[in-house]
C-alpha cells in the first residue's frame, strides 16, 4: 500500500473539475479526476472533454476497466484468477485480458533471454518471508526459490487454459499489469471520445494535453532523496513506466529490493532506477525490468534493440537517457 | 412499433382488445422511475457526491471499491494524493437490527492504521432516540469513537464498573442512560463493520479472506466427559503460578513479598468452544444444549471459561451480561468483543472443578471470529503502584486455544461464488422446477384439471400450501418490489446484476414470472406463486369453513378500490423520487408490503410490523384477498407489466355477459366485467370461470344447449350444436 512512486505528475494535478479551453476549437473543456486504490497503490485518472456528461460516462467505463484488470491480476486478492493459478498450478478458461498479458510477458521473456520473467514470485515470497523474520534469505533459500523460476514452464493453450509445469511455481504480473492497464484504460477513454487524459495506473499513459493546455509532464523522482526530481519528462503519446530500487526495499541500502534477476535470484547490483517510454504500456513496464537486470552498461543497447527510449539512474545517482526522450531540467 | 410483432392469439368468439399500449408505456415508465427513485432513497447507498459532501475538500472521495462497499478517501497534498482511509456505511457490512427492527446506519471513516477518524449517524429508527431522548445523545455517543483504534478493546462504561475501569483491559466510552441496549447494538454494528473493513483492506487478517470463515462441524457428536474433551484438545488449560506472576512484575516497583510457596496456583483457566455440539451437548446435557442454541443467533460463537485460584477471571466487579474486564479475546492481533451470556445451566464438570467460577461468553457472528484459527484468551493482572493516585501496572498471561482441525469445515474456494450456491441448493431448485413445470402445464391445458370440481379444489389448495410453506417459509423465495429496486439500483450504479445469482430461488421465480406475464398475465404469480397471497387465501378458506363469509364489494366501489394499488405504487414513486434521500418515510412506505414480516421473517419481528401483517391476513376473511386486489404495489406493477400478455387464454362464449352472468358472480376477485370480458389485470387465475365454462352442469349456455339438444323437436344443424366450442 505504501509503495513509493518513482514517477509523478508534476503539473496539472491540482486542477480538478476546472474549466479550461480547447486550444484548437476554443470550446471549453470540462476536467474530471478519479482516484482509486489498486495494485497496492493510489491510482488516478484525469480527463477532459467538451461534454461533462460524456466525460463522466467515459471515466466510469475507465474505472470499471481498471478494476476489472486489477481483479484478474491481483495477488492481493485470494479469489483473483492469478491467485487461483498460483494456488492450483493451473487455471481453466483464463479471462482474455489475463491471457493477453501472459502472452506479452512470455514474448518479452523470450526476447530478453529471461531477463524479464513473470514467474519470479517464489523469489518475492522467499524475500518477504525472510523480511518478516527480520533478516535476508540465505543463499540456499534464494537458490531453492530461483530453481522454481522459469518462464518456459508457463503455458497458455488455445482454449485459454493456463498451466505451470512444475509444483511450487508462482506468477506475478506486478511488473507488467500496471503498464498494460494504463494503455487499456486510455483506449477505453479514447473510445468514448476523450482526447485529453492522463492515466496513472501505477504506470502512465497520456493523450492530448493537460488542463493548462500544455503537454503532460511527468517528474522522474530521485530514488534517494524524497521530493527531488532528476528531470521532467514531456509525454509524447507513448506509455511511460518506471521501476526503482526504492519502491519496496528488503535492505536499507537498497541493495535488495523487489526487482530480481531471474537468473541469479538476487537484485541487480548496479541500477537504481529505470524509466522506459514505449508504444504500449505493457512493453514499457516489462522493459524497465529488462534494463534493470541488464545494468547501466547495457541499457543503451537494450533500448535500441527494443526500439524504445529510456532514462536510467545508477546506484551512485548518475543518470543517462537516450535522445528520443523529451526532457527538461527538474 | 411493437404492435405488429405482438399479435395476439385470440380464441374464437372474442373481440380484439382496445389499444392499451399508451397505458403500458406509461406504466413501464412509471415503474422504472419508481425504481430509480427508490434506489436513491434506500439505506446504505450514499453515492460519491453524498460522500464528498460529508468529507469535503481537501479530502477526495475515490472510486467505490469493486469488492467491498467502501470508498477510499485521499487527501490532496500538492500533486500527491495519499490514501487517508476508507469510508463506509455500517449497514452495508454489519446490518444488526436495532430495537425498531431496522439497523442503525453509521457513516464511518477508518484510517489506514485502523483508527476511527470519524463516526456519524446516517439513519436510525431506535424508538428511544426518535421520541424519548431525541437524536442528540446518540450523535454525542458515536463522536467518542474518534481517535480510538480497532486494536483496542472498546467497551461502553456504566456506573457499576467505573471503579475498575482504569486498570481494565478495555478502553471505555460513555454509554447513554436509558438507552443501554441501543448503544450496545450501535457499538456492535460499528466494531463488526470496521473489523470487516480492516481485515479486507488494511491487512488485519494477514491475507485471509474475511468472508471465508470456517464453520464448526455439527455432525461429530459422541459422548465424551470432561477429561476426554481435555485429551482431545477441545478444552485448553492455563495455570499461572505465584512465581510466574512475581517474575512478570519484577522491577516494576510493585513487587510483592516473595510467596511462601512459589509453586502455588495464582490462577487457573480452562477454555472450551461451547457452541460445538461435541463440547456443548456433552457439558450442558440435551436440555442445556437446546437452551444455549436458543440463546445464540446463527453464526454466533460461545466460549466456556472455568476459572479458579487466588485470582479469578470473574472479578468482584464482574457484571452479569457485560463485557468482562479481566479477560479479552484476540485473534490475529485483533481484539474481538465477547460478552457474558449469563447462562446458568448446570455443567457436567469433574468434582474438583465444582467450586470454580464458570462463565459462558458470546461472540456475535458479525465480529468475524474464525473458529478454524488460533484464538488467544488474554488475562490482565493489574497491581497498584502508590497509595494515593495509584499508577496501575498490568501484565498479561495468554492462553492459546484452537479447535482441532477435524471439528471445523474450511470454506471451499467456490462456496462464495454463485455456482457453488446453485449446487448447494440444487435439491430445492429441482423441486421448484418440477412445481413450475406442473403449473405451466395446468395453465396451458387446464381442461383436465377443471373437469372435476373436487380435483381443482384439492390441486389448488395443495399448490398454495406448497407455495406458502416451501417457496415462502422454507426456501425464502418471496418475490418483492425490493428485488426490482435492487436490480435497477445496481444497473444505475453500473454494478451489474451478478449479485442476483447468489439467490437462485429468486432468479428462477422471476424468470418464470417474466415468461408467465407474457403468456398468461399477472395472475400466475399473484394467484399461484406469491407465498403471502397463498397465506391469505388459505386463511380465507379456513374462515369460510368456520362460517365467516367474505363480503362482496359493490361493483362501483370495487372499481375504485382497484385503482388504490396504482396510487400506492405511485405514492412510493413520488416519495422516493421527490422526497429527501434516505427519508424514513420511504423506508416506511415500502413496509406497506407485509411480505418481509409474514414470509421472510415468519412473523418474528417487532410489534407494529406484525400487527400490520396480521391485520392484512385477517382482513382477507372479510374482503377476500383485499390486500392483493386493492393495495399491493408489486401486484400493481405486475398488472401493468401484464399488459405484455399475448394470449387471451381464458375461453369465453358469445353468451358471456349477454345474457349470462354466471361466472361473473362466481368470481371471487370481481375480475369479470358485466359485458363478459375477463379483466386480466385483476385476474388471479384461480380457474373457477374456466371450470364453469367447461361444465355442462354449471355453465348456463351449455345447460341451455343441452336442454335444446334433448328437448329439440326437430334435429338441429350440427354447426349450431357445436356453437359453444
Amino acid at each position: 500500500m505504501n509503495r513509493r512512486r518513482a514517477l509523478r505528475v508534476v503539473v496539472g494535478g491540482a486542477v480538478s473539475c476546472a474549466l479550461g479551453a480547447n486550444a484548437r476549437s476554443g470550446e471549453p473543456i470540462a476536467w474530471q479526476r478519479r482516484e482509486l486504490v489498486g495494485f497496492g497503490t493510489t491510482l488516478s485518472l484525469q480527463a477532459g472533454h467538451e461534454d461533462a456528461v460524456a466525460l463522466g460516462i467515459a471515466l466510469d467505463a475507465a474505472v470499471a476497466a481498471l478494476q476489472r484488470i486489477e481483479a484478474q491480476m491481483s495477488l492481493f486478492r485470494e479469489d483473483s484468477p492469478l491467485s487461483h493459478l498460483n494456488r492450483d498450478g493451473r487455471l481453466a478458461a483464463a479471462p482474455a485480458e489475463l491471457r493477453e498479458v501472459l502472452g506479452i510477458a512470455t514474448a518479452v521473456a523470450r526476447g530478453s533471454g529471461g531477463a524479464f520473467d513473470a514467474t519470479v514470485q517464489p523469489l518475492w515470497t522467499a524475500f518477504a518471508d525472510a523480511q518478516r523474520a527480520g533478516r535476508l534469505p540465505t543463499p540456499a533459500e534464494v537458490e531453492a526459490a530461483r530453481s522454481r523460476v522459469d518462464w518456459r514452464a508457463l503455458s497458455v493453450d488455445a482454449s485459454g487454459d493456463v498451466r505451470l509445469a512444475r509444483a511450487g511455481m508462482g506468477v506475478t504480473l506486478n511488473g507488467i499489469a500496471q503498464g498494460y492497464a494504463a494503455d487499456r484504460v486510455r483506449a477505453v477513454l479514447e473510445r468514448h471520445g476523450v482526447r485529453h487524459a492522463l492515466v496513472d495506473a501505477g504506470e502512465f499513459a497520456s493523450v492530448g494535453h493537460d488542463p493548462a493546455g500544455d503537454r503532460w509532464t511527468l517528474g522522474i523522482a530521485d530514488p534517494r532523496v524524497q521530493g527531488r526530481l532528476h528531470a521532467r519528462l514531456f509525454a509524447d503519446g507513448r506509455c511511460v513506466a518506471t521501476s526503482g530500487d526504492d519502491q519496496t526495499a528488503f535492505s536499507a541500502d537498497h541493495r535488495h529490493h523487489h526487482i530480481f534477476d531471474p537468473r541469479t535470484g538476487w537484485s541487480p547490483a548496479d541500477m537504481a532506477g529505470v524509466t522506459v517510454a514505449a508504444r504500449t504500456g505493457a512493453l514499457a513496464d516489462a522493459l524497465t525490468k529488462v534494463l534493470f537486470v541488464g545494468g547501466p552498461a547495457q541499457a543503451r543497447g537494450l533500448a535500441r534493440q527494443w526500439q524504445v527510449d529510456a532514462l536510467w539512474v545508477d546506484k551512485k545517482g548518475r543518470w543517462q537517457a537516450t535522445p528520443g526522450l523529451s526532457l527538461a531540467p527538474a | 412499433m411493437l404492435r405488429f410483432a405482438w399479435g395476439r392469439v385470440l380464441p374464437a368468439g372474442t373481440q380484439e382488445m382496445p389499444d392499451r399500449w399508451w397505458l403500458f408505456r406509461w406504466a413501464l415508465g412509471a415503474l422504472v422511475l419508481s425504481c430509480l427513485g427508490l434506489a436513491t432513497a434506500q439505506a446504505g447507498t450514499l453515492d460519491r457526491a453524498g460522500m464528498q459532501q460529508r468529507f469535503p475538500s481537501p479530502l477526495i472521495v475515490g472510486e467505490r471499491d469493486a469488492q467491498l462497499p467502501v470508498w477510499p478517501l485521499f487527501r490532496q497534498d500538492g500533486t500527491a494524493t495519499p490514501l487517508v482511509g476508507y469510508a463506509f456505511e455500517s449497514v452495508d457490512l454489519a446490518p444488526i437490527p436495532g430495537f425498531s427492527g431496522t439497523p442503525v446506519n453509521l457513516l464511518v471513516l477508518l484510517d489506514a492504521k485502523g483508527t476511527f477518524s470519524d463516526v456519524q449517524v446516517l439513519t436510525q429508527h431506535e424508538p428511544v432516540f426518535v421520541d424519548g431522548l431525541g437524536p442528540a445523545p446518540l450523535a454525542r455517543f458515536v463522536e467518542q469513537y474518534r481517535g480510538l483504534s480497532l486494536r483496542q478493546n472498546i467497551k461502553i462504561g456504566s456506573n457499576s464498573n467505573r471503579g475498575e475501569q482504569r486498570g481494565s483491559a478495555n478502553v471505555y466510552i460513555d454509554g447513554v442512560a436509558k438507552a443501554t441496549a441501543s448503544v450496545r447494538i450501535v457499538n456492535q454494528s460499528l466494531l463488526a463493520a470496521a473489523l470487516h473493513v480492516a481485515r479486507a483492506k488494511l491487512g488485519f487478517a494477514r491475507g485471509a479472506d474475511p468472508d471465508q470463515l470456517a464453520r464448526v462441524r455439527r455432525d461429530t457428536w459422541r459422548a465424551m466427559d470432561w477429561n476426554a474433551l481435555v485429551d482431545a484438545g477441545l478444552v485448553a488449560h492455563l495455570r499461572v503460578t505465584r512465581a510466574q506472576v512475581d517474575r512478570a512484575f519484577k522491577d516494576t516497583g510493585v513487587e510483592e513479598a516473595p510467596a511462601t510457596s512459589p509453586d502455588a496456583t495464582f490462577t487457573e483457566l480452562w477454555v472450551a468452544y461451547l457452541a460445538s455440539p461435541l463440547v456443548g451437548r456433552n457439558l450442558l446435557g440435551d436440555a442445556g444444549w437446546a437452551h444455549l442454541q436458543g440463546r445464540l443467533d446463527d453464526g454466533d460463537h460461545a466460549l466456556l471459561l472455568v476459572s479458579r485460584g487466588a485470582w479469578s477471571v470473574v472479578g468482584d466487579s464482574f457484571v452479569r451480561g457485560a463485557v468482562p474486564d479481566r479477560i479479552t479475546l484476540r485473534q490475529g492481533d485483533l481484539p474481538i468483543e465477547m460478552r457474558d451470556l449469563d447462562l446458568d445451566d448446570a455443567l457436567a464438570l469433574p468434582p474438583e472443578l465444582r467450586g470454580a467460577d464458570t462463565k459462558v461468553l458470546r461472540v456475535i457472528g458479525p465480529a468475524g471470529l474464525d473458529p478454524a484459527h488460533a484464538m488467544q484468551l488474554v488475562l490482565h493482572v493489574v497491581r497498584d503502584k502508590g497509595a494515593i493516585y495509584p499508577e496501575r501496572i498490568g501484565r498479561e498471561f495468554t492462553l492459546a486455544y484452537q479447535l482441532p482441525a477435524d471439528q471445523v469445515v474450511l470454506p471451499t474456494a467456490d462456496s462464495k461464488s454463485w455456482p457453488g450456491i446453485w449446487r448447494a441448493r440444487a435439491g430445492e431448485l429441482a423441486v421448484l422446477g418440477v412445481a413450475l413445470a406442473i403449473l405451466a402445464v395446468v395453465l396451458a391445458r387446464p381442461r383436465w384439471l377443471v373437469a372435476n370440481g373436487r380435483r381443482l379444489v384439492v390441486f389448488r389448495t395443495g399448490y398454495l400450501v406448497f407455495t406458502l410453506v416451501f417457496i415462502g417459509w422454507y426456501a425464502q423465495g418471496q418475490l418483492s418490489i425490493v428485488n426490482i429496486t435492487a436490480a435497477v439500483q445496481a444497473v444505475v450504479a453500473g454494478r451489474g446484476l451478478g449479485f442476483f445469482l447468489y439467490d437462485p430461488m429468486t432468479v428462477v421465480l422471476w424468470a418464470f414470472v417474466a415468461l408467465s406475464l407474457v403468456a398468461w398475465g399477472r395472475g400466475t404469480f399473484c394467484g399461484w406463486l406469491c407465498p403471502f397471497g397463498a397465506l391469505q387465501e388459505l386463511v380465507s378458506q379456513v374462515t369460510r369453513a368456520l362460517g365467516v363469509k367474505p363480503r362482496r364489494v359493490r361493483a362501483a366501489l370495487d372499481a375504485r378500490l382497484k385503482l388504490v394499488k396504482y396510487a400506492v405504487l405511485a405514492g412510493i414513486v413520488g416519495l422516493a423520487a421527490f422526497g429527501a434521500a434516505a427519508s424514513p418515510w420511504t423506508d416506511r412506505a415500502i413496509e406497506v408490503e407485509p411480505f418481509k414480516t409474514a414470509i421472510t421473517l415468519a412473523f418474528v419481528r417487532s410489534g407494529p410490523f406484525v400487527a400490520w401483517a396480521v391485520a392484512v391476513v385477517a382482513s382477507s376473511a372479510f374482503v377476500f384477498k383485499g390486500f392483493c386486489r386493492y393495495v399491493c404495489p408489486l401486484g400493481a406493477g405486475l398488472a401493468l407489466l401484464g399488459r405484455l400478455r399475448r394470449i387471451d387464454w381464458i375461453a369465453r362464449r358469445v353468451e358471456c355477459g349477454t345474457p349470462c352472468q354466471s361466472c361473473r358472480h362466481h368470481c371471487d376477485y370481481q375480475a369479470i366485467e358485466p359485458a363478459g370480458e375477463v379483466v386480466y389485470e385483476d385476474c388471479f387465475q384461480c380457474l373457477e370461470c374456466v371450470a364453469i365454462h367447461d361444465s355442462d352442469e354449471r355453465c348456463a349456455p351449455l345447460i341451455q344447449h343441452k336442454r335444446h339438444r334433448t328437448i329439440a323437436i326437430r334435429p338441429l344443424p350440427t354447426q349450431v350444436a357445436g356453437a359453444g366450442r
